[in-house]
């Protein structure tokens, strides 16, 4: 197990679980910005840059060269780099409009910024706090956004998820439940919903192992609900939660050996 | 990237997220944010780094300005603008000009948007924001 472990490098999981976020709507995201470079729009808040079609096109497609920067560098500047094209990518998409509205950038961003800034050797319990920081601030962010009626009585989340989605359980609690039964469902939904993201808002003070063992199914289950979608919000949180286990074990008193050194 | 720029950078947005239930400015500007209402580009880039995944009590439907009178906007999750930027525009253009009513809700406290989308002269589309006439 000692072995397993030092063969595992956190930062290409965290790396690999950001790469996973930006493609696996690759499909659908691809599809879009072609199309939006055949039909630009302008809005008076976004300056021209931030409307190209091509400009969106390119910031996607930008970090598939990360892969081979990392493969023939092998070093901490090629993971700098890499790092680098990735925030770069995701900073310009999440503030482009064809992008402006997906959380995956957000997401990106950050976890672009913790790779940038974990590309140079850091002790395990920075590389730990910093990690947990993100993650908590992520559910909190979510969780404040929250705090109004419309979520205490659940009807946001009623009309968003048990009226709107068409994929499972929703159609059959639509189809199995009388009106008055959903609407309950969903504000009980809606209330645990705010709690758990308030609750792990405060992650920042918890360990990683209890941490991760309420964090990993929440976001799992968000995974299953949104049919995947989400995948590309939460799934880098998730490697990054990975990430900070193996951190964890790694300087743990049974398990105190130097990393396996970081590329150089 | 020292560790001191990263966590003042985390630090000033854990600030701005914990100041949202509590003061007024702060989830206004959220809120103008969601419907791209700020005031200045900088001003909305800076806060879209704030991790804000469903947040508000928001709506938005896009549909021609002469039904406009009986337009019943859905809830939205997310930014209700989308309803426009983030859809096949090509597809979506075939039926311009159209208005996109949005809105968001928190704390008893609404921002209302409103952008009319016209075909441009040079090709694509333009959105503008109009009250209603």
């Amino acid at each position: 197990m000692k072995n397993f472990l030092k063969k595992l490098d956190p930062w290409l999981i965290v790396y690999a679980g950001l790469m996973g976020g930006l493609y696996v709507k690759v499909a659908y995201l691809a599809a879009l910005y072609l199309d939006g470079v055949q039909t630009p729009v302008s809005h008076p808040l976004f300056p021209d840059f931030f409307t190209s079609g091509k400009v969106a096109l390119i910031a996607y497609l930008a970090p598939l060269v990360t892969p081979l920067v990392l493969f023939l560098g092998r070093s901490q500047n090629a993971r700098k780099l890499a790092a680098a094209i990735l925030l770069g990518a995701n900073a310009v998409l999440l503030c482009h409009i064809a992008g402006y509205n997906d959380a995956t950038y957000t997401s990106g961003v950050w976890v672009s910024l913790y790779l940038l800034w974990s590309a140079t050797p850091r002790e395990a319990k920075q590389l730990i706090f910093f990690g947990k920081a993100l993650i908590g601030l992520f559910f909190l962010g979510g969780a404040v956004g929250k705090f109004t009626a419309e979520y205490w009585d659940g009807s946001a989340l009623h009309d968003i998820y048990f009226m709107q989605k068409q994929n499972f359980p929703f159609p059959y609690l639509r189809d199995s439940f009388s009106v008055e039964t959903v609407r309950s469902m969903a504000t009980g939904f809606s209330r645990i919903t705010v709690f758990a993201e308030a609750l792990l808002g405060t992650v920042i003070f918890w360990s990683i192992r209890p941490a991760a063992a309420v964090i990993i199914p929440m976001i799992i289950g968000m995974i299953f609900l949104s049919q995947f979608q989400l995948f590309s919000v939460v799934g880098p949180l998730l490697f990054l939660v990975f990430a900070l286990i193996l951190e964890r074990a790694r300087f743990s008193p049974e398990c105190r050996d130097p990393l396996p050194s970081s590329p150089k | 990237m020292g560790s001191k720029i990263f966590g003042a950078l985390i630090a000033v947005t854990y600030l701005w997220v914990l100041l949202t239930p509590f003061v007024p400015a702060v989830s206004l500007a959220g809120m103008r944010r969601f419907n791209l209402l700020t005031e200045t580009f900088p001003a909305w880039a800076a806060q879209q780094v704030v991790p804000s995944m469903y947040n508000f009590a928001n709506t938005g439907i896009l549909i021609p300005e002469s039904l406009e009178e009986h337009a019943v906007p859905v809830a939205t999750n997310h930014f209700p603008t989308r309803h426009y930027t983030f859809n096949l525009r090509s597809t979506y253009n075939l039926a311009l000009p159209q208005v996109l009513v949005t809105s968001s809700t928190y704390q008893g406290r609404m921002v209302n948007a409103r952008h009319v989308i016209r075909k441009a002269p040079e090709g694509g589309s333009e959105m503008v924001i109009e009250p209603k006439p």
